[in-house]
């Protein structure tokens, strides 16, 4: 090789591997937030949240309905009705607009593009969960028609699981359905919702016909996602589940001038929990308590979904980015062997011709390993992260004069692990009484794997007012008031 | 070797450079404004505007051709309010955006053949008219009347959905049944029913699939 040629090869090897680094999309970036605007939007909004606001104000569109969902379950948790109602509605605007024509939809397939590029709407046990808090929020306005249809919408979005018996039977929805029926006072349209809920989980039981009460108590933490490449039954799947949380189960006890009524309708053959739970309620020392009943599991939810078809794309990406290796690999013990004829060769010729096949190789494998690097193969895994593991529900039959119930939460072994005081909230017919055993605060301002890997640990500086003020002139460096 | 080399520098270049694709990161899109009669940017399967507007459109005319409301020998006194009007579709929306615009359409285009009855507003009637005759007040300019006005007629009605979702190739489709009536406040008889009907059909992308 000559010495020019010989310095644009290293230039070119040099470029090209300058060009393998920072390959982040700038969409995942976070803007740079405006300090005027953050402050006018941060005034209203709870302290407990002022840095995570911050955060999806800078994370934009692509996170915006995964803020909006673990920011609406905050601001519910804390009591911020108003604002959980409006974030809850940006994020069910958002998981039901049709992405059909999508800019980012479609970049989002392409093969050197991430899919966590896309807008974030949630695996269907996420979109769920959404209209569950929004058909709360309802409840808790006494508008139980919309609320009702809030958890039919959420069963829809269940509707698209892999295996046939894990789809529609997201129990909580239809259950809520039922009980929000109840509360309009549309005793037929309950039923048919009971029903539907019997076929989600079996024999379960149901709410009395003179429960007026829904006691939910949500335990545990949110499904973790992770990112694999699998095939379970022939079909791949790039994204998986696992629980964060231990097994709790919750004890409900409330203090009632008369004993409650015990559940009108129930399953044919009660077990002996459902005995207990009816001794419980006719206890005549005026303290009552009873075992709340597992209504829906959480992590089973996300866990049975089954491959996804979006991962047969993320198959094709990862088996090109598999073929792609391989050539590059080929091609390095070409140009290896080429380099070894050429070091070896006594004859100029097959020297010079043996320095260019090494050379050509060297680039068609520096070309195939770039390319197989830059392909996007890894599954999404931003999630929700304060949703909970477990939602359990207790409907009673109480009195206006009781006002509030206790919620022991227990592992499984039956061991204490702390107690709550619930306020019920009385809207129409009905009154609801919502607890969690941990906090929706989330840790994180940045949900997980919602920024680069860089920017996730950053710490968050919120803007202040002096920050807007313009810069005060300095004397000393001969700045003059006009 | 200048040329395959200067070759295989362009083809290595471009490929680590569309490994690089970047998604356009745009400002966003200055606000515009939409005409709520016509299908927007943003869609669903839902009940949206432009269903509102042609439903409360036709349900006006209809009602209008009804003798017993659009042509008593005196107007009837009519209440048309959201109150039993019941939502058991699986489209969350603000019933109020229905029976209002039905209301205000009827109200404009009946030109006092009938009588709107506020029945929403009867509780601010009723604090201005108790300070009114307690005296705390004074009388107003209109003369004062015996009772609020009760109502002959009240519109009742029911919106139902059924979805079905295809899971082999995650397309959905939501059939909207709206039904509106008027019922006879002493008979409980309806004398008026009107029905609106429409479905939808859409398919995210599979990058939601």
């Amino acid at each position: 090789m000559r010495e020019g040629s010989r310095w644009r090869f290293r230039l070119a090897v040099l470029g090209l591997a300058a060009l393998t680094t920072g390959c982040v999309a700038q969409r995942e970036q976070e803007l740079k937030v405006d300090n005027g605007a953050a402050l006018a939007y941060l005034e209203d909004k709870p302290p407990e949240l002022q840095r995570h606001f911050y955060i999806a104000m800078a994370q934009g569109q692509r996170n915006r309905v995964l803020n909006d969902m673990r920011l609406g379950l905050a601001s519910f948790a804390l009591g911020r009705t108003d604002l959980a109602e409006q974030l809850f509605d940006d994020a069910l605007g958002g998981i039901e607009a049709v992405y059909a024509n999508n800019e980012t939809a479609l970049a989002a397939r392409q093969l050197f593009v991430k899919e966590l590029t896309k807008d974030f709407k949630g695996e269907p046990y996420e979109r769920v969960m959404a209209y569950y808090y929004r058909g709360l929020l309802y409840m808790g306005r006494g508008e139980y028609d919309t609320a009702r249809a809030s958890f039919k919408g959420g069963m829809l979005q269940d509707a698209f699981a892999e295996e046939e018996q894990n789809r529609a039977d997201f129990a909580l929805m239809p259950y809520l359905q039922g009980w929000a029926s109840r509360c309009m006072g549309n005793p037929s349209l309950a039923e048919e919702d009971f029903k539907e809920f019997h076929e989600a989980k079996g024999t379960a039981s149901l709410p009395g016909l003179k429960d007026n009460v829904l006691v939910l108590v949500e335990t545990g933490s949110a499904p973790v996602k992770f990112a694999t490449a699998e095939s379970a039954g022939g079909k791949p799947r790039f994204l998986k589940m696992r629980r964060a949380s231990a097994t709790e189960t919750a004890w409900i006890s409330w203090a009632a001038p008369a004993p409650s009524q015990p559940p009108a309708q129930s399953k044919a053959k009660p077990d002996k929990k459902d005995k207990d739970r009816d001794q419980a309620l006719q206890q005549p020392t005026g303290k009552h308590g009873a075992d709340a009943m597992l209504i829906e599991d959480i992590f089973h939810q996300a866990a049975t979904r089954g491959g996804r078809e979006f991962d047969a794309l993320l198959d094709g990406k990862a088996q090109f980015k598999s073929v792609t290796n391989t050539v590059g690999n080929a091609a390095i013990v070409g140009a290896v062997v080429a380099g070894s004829v050429a070091a070896r060769s006594n004859n100029k010729e097959t020297q010079r011709d043996a320095a260019i096949a090494t050379g050509a190789l060297a680039l068609v494998a520096l070309a195939a390993k770039v390319t197989a690097n830059a392909v996007e193969a890894e599954a999404d895994t931003r999630y929700w992260d304060n949703l909970p593991d477990r939602v359990y529900g207790l409907p009673l039959s109480l009195p206006d004069s009781v006002h509030s119930v206790m919620v022991e939460f227990k592992s499984a072994s039956g061991e204490p692990l702390r107690t709550r005081e619930v306020t019920i909230k009385r809207a129409g017919r009905c009154g609801l009484a919502w607890v969690r055993g941990e906090t929706a605060i989330p840790f994180s301002a940045r949900a997980p794997y919602s920024a680069p890997t860089d920017q996730m640990s950053q710490p968050v500086h919120l803007p202040t007012t002096q920050s807007l003020k313009p810069a005060t002139p300095d004397p000393a460096n001969g700045d003059k008031k006009e | 070797m200048r040329r395959p080399t200067a070759a295989l520098c362009i083809l290595a270049s471009g490929l680590a450079l569309a490994a690089c694709s970047r998604v356009d990161n745009s400002a966003g899109t200055p606000t515009t404004y939409v005409d709520p009669s016509s299908a927007g940017p943003v869609r669903g399967v839902g009940i949206e505007s432009q269903d509102i507007i042609s439903m409360t459109d036709q349900m006006m005319r209809d009602m209008l051709t009804e003798p017993r409301l659009a042509n008593a020998a005196t107007p009837p006194h009519v209440i048309v309010d959201s109150e039993y009007f019941q939502n058991e579709s699986s489209s969350r929306l603000n019933k109020n955006s229905i029976t209002d615009r039905l209301r205000v359409s009827l109200n404009r285009a009946s030109q006092g053949r009938m009588t709107f009855v506020g029945r929403n507003y009867a509780d601010m009637v009723a604090k201005e008219r108790d300070l009114k005759r307690q005296g705390i007040v004074d009388k107003a300019t209109l003369p004062g009347a015996r009772a609020q006005k009760g109502g002959d007629y009240r519109l009742g009605g029911r919106i139902t959905s059924l979805d079905s979702r295809d899971p082999r190739t995650g397309t959905m489709q939501r059939y909207n049944q709206i039904i509106f009536e008027m019922v006879d406040l002493e008979t409980a008889e309806i004398i008026w029913s009107g029905i609106y009907e429409f479905a939808k059909s859409a398919q995210d992308d599979i990058i939601y699939r």
